[in-house]
């Protein structure tokens, strides 16, 4: 069996933020595992800023990403709370300019300076389980071609996003706030100029979204809960085409487009935490330690800060380090709570809608359960 | 006084390991080249062909200025003052004409000039004018010349590059701007350097091949260029006293020599001896205008065997190791003693002698000559494929290729006319053994160019047919310099042909090679060659399906029939140049270019690596598939090496240093292509390069031509870093391949 100093379950900007923190802080041999083999799209998101500090801190320059992974954002047309446009800025970065970021790009560009700083990467790994005995960790997964693999580690770090099933499995509790989901699709145009366009518009059983990513490509979203998809059917195409065309700003500005896939994707945009402590040298870093709405643009600048924070207090000599960044955590997840429920406020039009009405209650302060 | 350099010719050898990473020149025929310690002196001989990277060093080549007497001149010697070297290199390649085999070869008479048979330029849209006609200046901007670059002192340095052109050189031209395949950018033919006493060491090019074509031929592509090169090598001494005096000699850069050990069985050393013999009475003896038997060669010569027919079978002995020529094992097999001069052995040294096929005369439009006939006899029990078992210089054009009725063809190889006459007086007797009066030739100006290919020229390896022609000498083993004429205002000729006469240029040497020299070196190392039709090479193969149609009819009541119909439809479905059957399996110069080899890895690991147990005959450039993976993995290629060469006699040569993790390994069971199962219990090892998997560098250039958004990029990058992460993994792969049946 193979041994690493860490293993990192998940190859999203969190799990390679915090790979590239060992690496290059603490000297440590890595293995990252990640479930995917990089061929789905990403959507592209947006980030502040701070971005270029985190590269800075993990030493890569800027031009590793190649020209046009970061592309600056002039703020969005934004249509909440009225049918007339306003120029929304993103809701946790309200100064300062904003980039709107190629996934793809960003991404590969991260794991491939870890590959290239000596660390291992295997795409492709399913059904990872883990367990802890005799104070090491014990992964298994299973590859299509190499089959059942086997490692351990002295540190286990979960990256493995919104969807982990890691903390359920080591009975880590967590709290998820509401059931928002995302259903989308990537469209493109010919003749259209997608690029630098950012459209965002409420409507009654939720919000739609949209963004160019490229010249003739963009990425069209519709945002509302589980159960509201469920029972308009908004994961049909043709319940969502219509839905669409039922808009009144991003609706128009696609006439004519086509879809680049034949299906819609359906992704989960809930906010949760993890709320109770973790085991002895373990980490959750990213959307599995806390995830955010995507209206809030939280995702890849939290990814990059628990990254590298996880990694600095996984490794601190203190062992309240993690308790430390873990209660941290949550008191960044109950701020964005405020910050949401500020937002969300603001559209007083269908107060009689359940998505609406969820939203309008004042957040309590969240329950911390860690132990302080 | 006059003053000599040595060697004559000095033969140096591109490599792509970082330019201060380099070897030193072998200092004999078959030996190893050398480490070097920090004033420039050889030390051991190689340690390793290639760098911790897996790239090839060069190995520079030492030129040694001596007086009259013999004595070296250095910078030590008490009445020197400045001993100063100035190289010109050039490749003319790109401005020269199409490799046509045996076209243009004026020994074969002003008829086969390259006008007469209407031989087309390389880039022949360039710089036209008219029909015909060119614009000289324009065609000589396809010359890679950066100028003559001057050195002197005491471990000095200097770059033949673009970017230090001399001011005053006014006709300076090189391959600009990014090329679409291959190398990139074109910087520098290589570097000179001094010892710490002042000799001259030159350094090649590093391995650039760029152009921006598809290579489909084995002479190369248009708009292709490489680093070969070759030049004028000059000398001036300045003594204390203030005088000077100066001498010069030549240099050609070839590519790696990947199993110097292995010598040719005629070397370039042969051919500028019988050059030197028969038309610069390097020995009076052995041929001269009049002697005791006439004119020509004196047929009372002693031979002698130690020095003039034991390398011969000593090289014969060798080819074994790069090549399956079995028929060839009864030339070194001493079935009687080859050292007995006794009249009772003459029958079995003249049966030896009669298996080496005599030379055809040079001439246009004789076909019925030695050099097209294979074996020594047709009937039962008296067949045999006749020595030297190898191409010649034309095996491939036939007598009516390039809309010609009588192309020279010359299929099978034979000894050069000098060592046929050597070899002839051992047979007949008249030899000696032991001890002799070595020929009057300086044994480094030997050892350079005896590591050359000498035959078949077609064109060749380093160089090519044109040193056969004595108009390109100034004395044996002298290449005469182009003189009265000044570079710096007229640059180099895209056009004169030197075997004309009037000296040489930078460049002319190596113009005929292939460009670049991968296109040859993928293409030439075995040939199939007719035997039966002494002007037919290769012929158009025209392979046409025919389909039968039948209509017949079926339950028609009794009594009542139908007539058959039946008919034939064809369909051409391709048509081939391909060696017209029968033909035979013949070498081109496994010495320079292994085919047959034995594979090396004595550890597990690189064993694993490799896929391939120790001691197993593989093909050599097994891996590289292509021209274009040729010119981009070239440096992959194993060194051949003697791994028992401390012990004289017993030879055990294997690959090394060959870059293994460039290579996909598969077995294919012969049931994938024949579609039944039982078959794959035989299967064929196929190796490959994935071009994915080559290294990150590799990759992002890969993925910077995949639009944003694309599935593949992620694909590959999966593959890139599974590859990586699973390459220990790959331990637990089997050794055993019990199931391989075919040899590369």
């Amino acid at each position: 069996m193979q041994t690493y100093d860490a293993i990192i379950i998940g190859g999203g900007p969190a799990g390679a933020a915090c790979a590239l923190s060992l690496m290059l802080f603490h000297d440590k041999k890595v293995l990252l595992l990640e479930r995917g083999d990089f061929t789905q799209q990403r959507i592209g998101e947006q980030v502040s800023h701070s971005i270029f500090d985190f590269l800075e801190y993990l030493d890569i320059p800027r031009e590793a990403f190649g020209a046009g992974c970061f592309t600056p954002n002039y703020g969005k047309e934004s249509y909440w709370g009225s049918d007339v446009k306003t120029h929304h800025f993103s809701l946790f970065t309200a100064q300062g300019k904003t980039y709107q970021l190629d996934r793809a790009r960003f991404d590969e560009t991260l794991l491939m300076t870890i590959s290239e700083r000596g660390g291992t990467i295997i795409p492709r790994c399913k059904q990872i389980s883990i367990a802890q005995q005799e104070g090491r960790w014990q992964v298994q997964c299973v590859h299509p071609e190499q089959g059942t693999l086997h490692y351990q580690s002295e540190y286990l770090i979960d990256a493995s996003g919104r969807q982990t099933k890691i903390g359920q499995s080591l009975g880590i509790e967590r709290v998820v706030t509401d059931q928002l989901v995302g259903i989308g699709a990537f469209v493109e145009h010919p003749e259209h100029i997608f690029e630098q366009q950012q459209k965002i518009e409420s409507c009654e059983y939720g919000w739609w979204y949209m963004a160019g990513l490229s010249k003739d490509l963009a990425v069209v979203t519709c945002f509302t809960d589980m159960d509201i998809m469920k029972e308009k059917q908004l994961n049909r195409q043709e319940v969502w085409n219509q839905c669409l065309a039922k808009t009144t700003a991003i609706g128009n500005s696609l006439q004519g487009c086509i879809s680049t896939q034949p299906k819609l994707w359906v992704k989960q945009a809930n906010s949760q935490y993890y709320a109770s402590d973790f085991p002895e040298k373990f980490v959750a870093v990213g959307d599995a330690v806390a995830s955010f709405d995507p209206i809030s643009s939280m995702g890849i600048g939290f990814a990059m800060l628990s990254g590298c924070h996880g990694a600095y207090a996984l490794m601190h000599e203190q062992k309240t380090a993690v308790r430390d960044y873990q209660q941290d955590a949550i008191l960044t997840f109950d701020e964005y709570c405020e910050t949401k429920w500020d937002f969300y406020k603001k559209e007083q039009r269908f107060p009689n809608h359940p998505f609406w009405q969820r939203r309008l209650i004042k957040p309590s302060k969240q329950q911390h359960r860690v132990s302080a | 006084m006059t003053l000599s350099i040595h060697p004559s010719v000095g033969v140096a050898r591109l490599g792509n390991a970082e330019g201060n990473n380099f070897l030193l020149n072998p200092t004999k025929i078959g030996g190893l080249p050398h480490e070097h310690d920090e004033n420039m002196q050889p030390t051991t001989e190689v340690i390793n062909f290639k760098d911790e990277a897996g790239r090839i060093r060069r190995q520079g080549q030492v030129f040694k200025v001596f007086d009259e007497s013999g004595e070296e001149l250095t910078l030590q010697s008490p009445n020197v003052e400045r001993i100063e070297w100035t190289v010109h290199l050039a490749n003319k390649k790109a401005a020269w004409y199409e490799f046509s085999e045996l076209n243009g070869n004026l020994l074969y008479g002003q008829a086969n000039s390259y006008t007469n048979r209407k031989i087309q330029f390389r880039n022949k849209s360039v710089g036209l004018i008219g029909l015909d006609d060119y614009d000289l200046a324009e065609r000589q901007k396809l010359i890679i010349d950066l100028g003559p670059r001057t050195i002197a002192g005491y471990l000095s340095e200097i770059e033949i590059s673009i970017h230090n052109i001399p001011s005053d050189y006014t006709h300076a031209s090189y391959p600009k701007g990014e090329m679409k395949q291959g190398s990139k950018t074109f910087e520098s033919l290589g570097t000179l350097r001094t010892d710490n006493q002042g000799r001259l060491i030159v350094l090649g090019g590093y391995g650039f091949a760029g152009g921006n074509t598809n290579l489909e031929g084995y002479g190369g592509g248009d708009d292709w260029y490489d680093d070969i090169s070759d030049g004028s090598v000059t000398c001036v001494v300045t003594y204390k006293n203030a005088s000077q005096m100066t001498t010069n000699a030549w240099i050609v850069v070839g590519s790696p020599d990947f199993a110097p050990e292995i010598v040719n069985i005629s070397t370039l050393n042969d051919t500028f001896f019988d050059v030197g013999v028969r038309y610069f009475n390097l020995v009076p003896d052995m041929y001269g205008e009049s002697n005791s038997t006439g004119s020509g060669f004196n047929h009372n010569y002693i031979a002698n065997f130690d020095r003039d027919i034991l390398p011969i079978i000593q090289r014969i002995s060798q080819y074994q190791w790069v090549a399956n020529v079995q028929s060839m094992s009864g030339f070194f097999s001493y079935q009687f003693d080859y050292r007995d001069n006794s009249e009772a052995r003459k029958p079995e040294r003249m049966k030896y002698y009669n298996y080496f096929r005599q030379l055809d005369k040079k001439v246009i439009g004789d076909y019925d000559q030695p050099q097209q006939q294979l074996m020594s006899g047709d009937s039962d029990g008296n067949r045999f494929p006749m020595m030297p078992l190898n191409s010649g210089s034309n095996s491939v054009k036939s007598a009516n290729a390039y809309d010609l009725t009588n192309n020279v063809v010359e299929k099978f190889l034979a000894l050069d006319a000098t060592q046929m006459f050597l070899l002839k007086q051992w047979a007949e007797g008249k030899f000696n053994v032991g001890d002799c009066q070595a020929f009057p030739v300086n044994p480094m100006d030997a050892a350079s160019i005896g590591n050359c290919v000498g035959l078949p020229m077609c064109p060749g390896i380093e160089v090519t047919w044109n040193l056969q022609n004595p108009a390109l000498y100034e004395d044996a083993y002298k290449i005469k310099h182009r003189d009265k004429v000044n570079y710096s205002q007229t640059g180099l000729s895209p056009s004169r042909d030197e075997c004309e006469g009037g000296g040489c240029e930078p460049g002319d040497l190596t113009k005929r090679m292939a460009c670049p020299w991968q296109a040859d070196f993928f293409n030439c190392t075995v040939q199939t060659i007719n035997f039966s039709e002494p002007k037919v090479n290769k012929a158009t193969q025209i392979e046409t399906t025919l389909t039968v149609t039948n209509h017949t009819w079926k339950d028609l009541p009794d009594g009542v029939t139908v007539p058959e119909d039946n008919y034939f439809s064809g369909t051409q479905d391709k048509e081939e140049k391909t060696p017209l059957p029968p033909a035979y399996y013949s070498y081109w110069w496994p010495p320079q270019s292994p085919w047959d080899v034995l594979t090396g890895e004595l550890d597990a690991a690189g064993q694993l690596q490799s896929h391939l147990p120790a001691g197993q005959q593989i093909n050599y450039a097994r891996g590289i598939n292509s021209y274009g993976q040729m010119v981009g993995h070239w440096f992959a290629l194993a060194f051949i090496r003697d791994q028992n060469s401390k012990n004289e006699g017993f030879p055990y040569f294997t690959e090394s240093e060959r870059n293994h993790e460039l290579f996909e390994y598969r077995e294919i069971g012969v049931g994938q292509i024949s579609g039944n199962p039982d078959d794959n219990e035989t299967s064929l090892p196929v190796f490959f390069i994935n071009p994915h998997k080559v290294s990150s560098d590799k990759l992002k250039e890969g993925l910077a031509e995949i639009s944003r958004g694309e599935t593949e990029r992620g694909r590959r990058i999966a593959e890139y870093l599974e590859e990586r992460a699973f390459k220990p993994v790959r331990s637990t792969n089997i050794l055993h391949r019990s199931g391989t049946r075919v040899r590369g």
